[in-house]
Formats: structure tokens, C-alpha cells, sequence
């Protein structure tokens, strides 16, 4: 790797401060633990690449499991799990079926309307919602509080994707994920650690991600795993929800409104 | 739908044996932490996140019951999915204070719709189901009619 002077006098300096395994060899080169901050070019190269075919994908379906830890107060970390199950014609329509170990919903939304389902009562909410499903996601999560599934698979490759934060980007290796010939690709940013599995070959997917949040006590971990269906193009219909009488229409708690709402004042 | 004073006697009996209803405020529901789910809106997204303050968690009832799900509840509640939001809780806990809320309703109740609203009758308590995030809670309300 050449670096510039200043640069790599810098990274002597830091190598040292820090731990002193930085060796300082012949003129011109400089070898660096790993330690040090570095982005390999080909890792964000791999990570664009895998932005601009989302980008590029019109209509899918996948299936993720995925696992989030939660720290409890004493340091304890629990793990829980849930599926999702996500259809998708982009710009504007999407469903998903979202079924934890605890509980179930589906979401729908065609572009006007966000409808979230508990599927075993029949309660239902309906709100507007903007045109575009990145709009839709931002909406609902600040407004509602409803963190939603996968968001990522539909910021990268976007503007305002985070490959900016990324302070060291690296290929951990090649590796197979169900059978599918993947590169192991490793990212460090300010807040967190994350891991992302791109399939090799011609649609470089994401078949499975690891976010590490080190700025929570114990690093809570979040993995996902997903599988994805190429060839099933969903049908218009599952975008819309359309109440029958079995369903019970519900409000829904608007999250970003004065405190006097979130202490639970009737309304 | 017609149990209505038999469940007004269960009711007032819970009333004395177990309702001690603690309405927490922000800093004591405050909770651990949560893994991020997401590379590109982590940092922003969890503002919001303690926002279901008024939890009404009773004490007496859940300190039997289970600790560590107790304790649990306090985390997260309307953003992450995963919660086990009012399995503690729901024990014979009603409370019958307009506005109060829980998260599992007691047993034998009737759906009740009204003006396009929907309610749950237990008793003679009236609920009003709404979604707080992800999660389902109930509202004590005045009885429509």
C-alpha cells in the first residue's frame, strides 16, 4: 500500500501512541498491524456493487431470520428471534409478514396507505403514508416507533447510505452460506462493528449481515440471515389490506407528539 | 356480555387483593440496551425509543410471577418486535382508572365495536385497543354508551 507522507507519518505515530506494533521498514513502506485504520478499496468496491443491484431490483421476495440480543439492566443478554417474510415491487409496494417468538403482524403498503395487521385478533391501523417505501420506512419509524425489518436492504446503494462512516472496510474471506459461494466482507464505524456475506457471481446479494452495537454495554449483536426468491414476482393484491368484517379497526399512538400523549392520556 | 355483575364482583376483588398500579416515569423505565438492526439508520432511530412511559406495571402481582421478564418489560417496549411486553402483567391486574394502560387484557372479555371504534368489554371495565409501536396495549376508557 503507498501512502502519502503525511499520511504515513501519521499512522506511525498513531501505530505507536496506541501500541507500538507499527514497524517502520525501508523507505517507502510501511507495515501496519491490524489495528490500523484501513479500507480496502475492494471491500467498498464489493459493498457498492452489492448497493446498485438492490438499487436496480424492481420486484422480490425474501425470507430473513434474524436475531437481536437485548441487555437487561444486570449486563444478562437475551436473545430473540423473529422471521420476516417481505415482498416487494419497488418503488412503492410492499408487504411483510413478521412473526416473532412472541408475536405475529403483517404489514401492508401500496404506496397511499400503511396498514399494520395483528393477524390473530384482526386489529388493524391504517394511515397515510408517503409514495416511495424508503419515505414510508422513515415515516413510520419516527413517527410510530415501528423499527422496521430489513431497512437496510433498502438504504444501501442509496444516497444516503452509511458507506461514508465506514473508518476500516476489509474481506475476511471467501465462505458459503447455505451452499452459496459468498465473500465475508467486515466494516468498522463509529457506533458499530457489521458484517455482511455478498454472493459471489453475477446478483451480488447480501445473504447474511452482523451489526454489533458497541456503544451499548455487552455489544449487543444483530444477525440476519436471508433468503432470497428471485423468481416470484408478488402479485399487486398483497400490497393492499382490505378490511373484511373480521377485522377491527385500531388508532394507533403517535410517538413524536408532546409528552402528555406518551403518558398514556386517554384519547 | 351479560356476566357483567358477576365480573364486577371479580373485579372489585382483584381491586383490593393485587392492584397496586405504578405508573413509572421515563428515568426509572429506562432500560439496557438493544442491538442495532440497521448498518444505515441506527443512530437516529432509537430517539424515541423509551417512549411508552406509563407502563402501569404491577409490582405485587409481578414480583411473584417472574423477575426477569419483569424486569425485561422496562426495555424497548414499542420499538423492537421482540419484547415480551405484558406477559407479567396481565395477572388479574385491572385497572379499572380511565386511562391506565395494560398490555393483556384479563379473561372473558367481548369485543365490542361502536362508532368505528373498537372496544373490549371485561367487566365493567372498557377498554380500547391501539397500537403503541408494534405492540398492542389497552386503555382504560369510559364506557360508550
Amino acid at each position: 500500500m503507498r501512502l502519502q507522507p503525511k499520511r504515513r507519518i501519521a499512522l506511525i505515530l498513531a501505530g505507536l501512541a496506541l501500541s507500538g506494533v507499527v514497524l517502520a521498514e525501508d523507505l517507502g513502506t510501511v507495515v501496519t498491524s491490524t489495528e490500523t485504520p484501513t479500507i480496502d478499496p475492494a471491500a467498498m468496491q464489493a459493498l457498492n456493487r452489492m448497493g446498485a443491484y438492490l438499487r436496480g431490483l424492481k420486484s422480490f421476495s425474501l425470507r430473513a431470520d434474524d436475531a437481536v440480543d437485548e441487555v437487561l439492566d444486570s449486563g444478562q443478554k437475551i436473545q430473540v428471534t423473529k422471521t420476516v417474510e417481505l415482498q416487494v415491487h419497488k418503488p412503492d409496494r410492499l408487504h411483510a409478514d413478521i412473526t416473532t417468538d412472541r408475536k405475529a403482524r403483517e404489514i401492508f403498503f401500496d404506496g397511499k396507505h400503511f396498514t399494520l395487521l395483528e393477524p390473530e385478533t384482526r386489529y388493524f391501523t391504517t394511515v397515510a403514508a408517503p409514495p416511495t417505501i424508503r419515505e414510508m420506512l422513515t415515516a413510520v419509524e419516527t413517527k410510530y416507533g415501528i423499527e422496521f425489518p430489513l431497512a437496510d436492504l433498502f438504504q444501501w446503494g442509496e444516497d444516503a447510505d452509511a458507506a461514508a462512516d465506514i473508518q476500516e472496510a476489509m474481506l475476511v474471506g471467501a465462505s458459503k452460506i447455505d451452499g452459496q459461494l459468498a465473500n465475508h466482507y467486515a466494516f468498522r464505524q463509529d457506533e458499530i462493528d457489521w458484517q455482511i456475506w455478498i454472493a459471489q457471481g453475477e446478483a451480488p446479494l447480501p445473504l447474511r449481515y452482523v451489526i454489533t452495537t458497541k456503544n451499548e454495554p455487552g455489544e449487543p449483536q444483530y444477525i440476519a440471515n436471508l433468503t432470497w426468491d428471485m423468481q416470484v414476482k408478488p402479485a399487486d393484491a398483497v400490497f393492499t389490506f382490505t378490511p373484511s368484517q373480521d377485522d377491527h379497526p385500531i388508532a394507533i399512538v403517535v410517538q413524536d407528539e408532546t409528552p402528555a400523549t406518551q403518558e398514556g392520556a386517554a384519547k | 356480555m351479560n356476566h357483567l355483575s358477576k365480573h364486577s364482583v371479580v373485579l372489585a376483588t382483584l381491586a383490593v387483593l393485587f392492584v397496586s398500579v405504578i405508573p413509572l416515569d421515563a428515568s426509572a423505565g429506562r432500560g439496557g440496551g438493544h442491538a442495532r438492526t440497521s448498518v444505515n439508520r441506527g443512530g437516529s432511530a432509537n430517539i424515541n425509543r423509551n417512549a411508552n412511559v406509563n407502563r402501569n406495571a404491577n409490582v405485587n402481582v409481578n414480583r411473584n410471577a417472574n423477575v426477569n421478564v419483569n424486569r425485561h418489560v422496562d426495555v424497548d417496549v414499542n420499538h423492537g418486535w421482540n419484547h415480551p411486553v405484558g406477559t407479567a402483567v396481565a395477572i388479574g391486574a385491572t385497572a379499572a382508572v380511565v386511562g391506565s394502560i395494560i398490555y393483556s387484557l384479563p379473561p372473558s372479555c367481548s369485543m365490542v365495536q361502536s362508532g368505528g371504534v373498537t372496544y373490549q368489554r371485561c367487566g365493567s371495565t372498557w377498554y380500547q385497543p391501539r397500537y403503541a409501536g408494534s405492540s398492542v396495549q389497552y386503555v382504560v376508557v369510559n364506557s360508550p354508551y
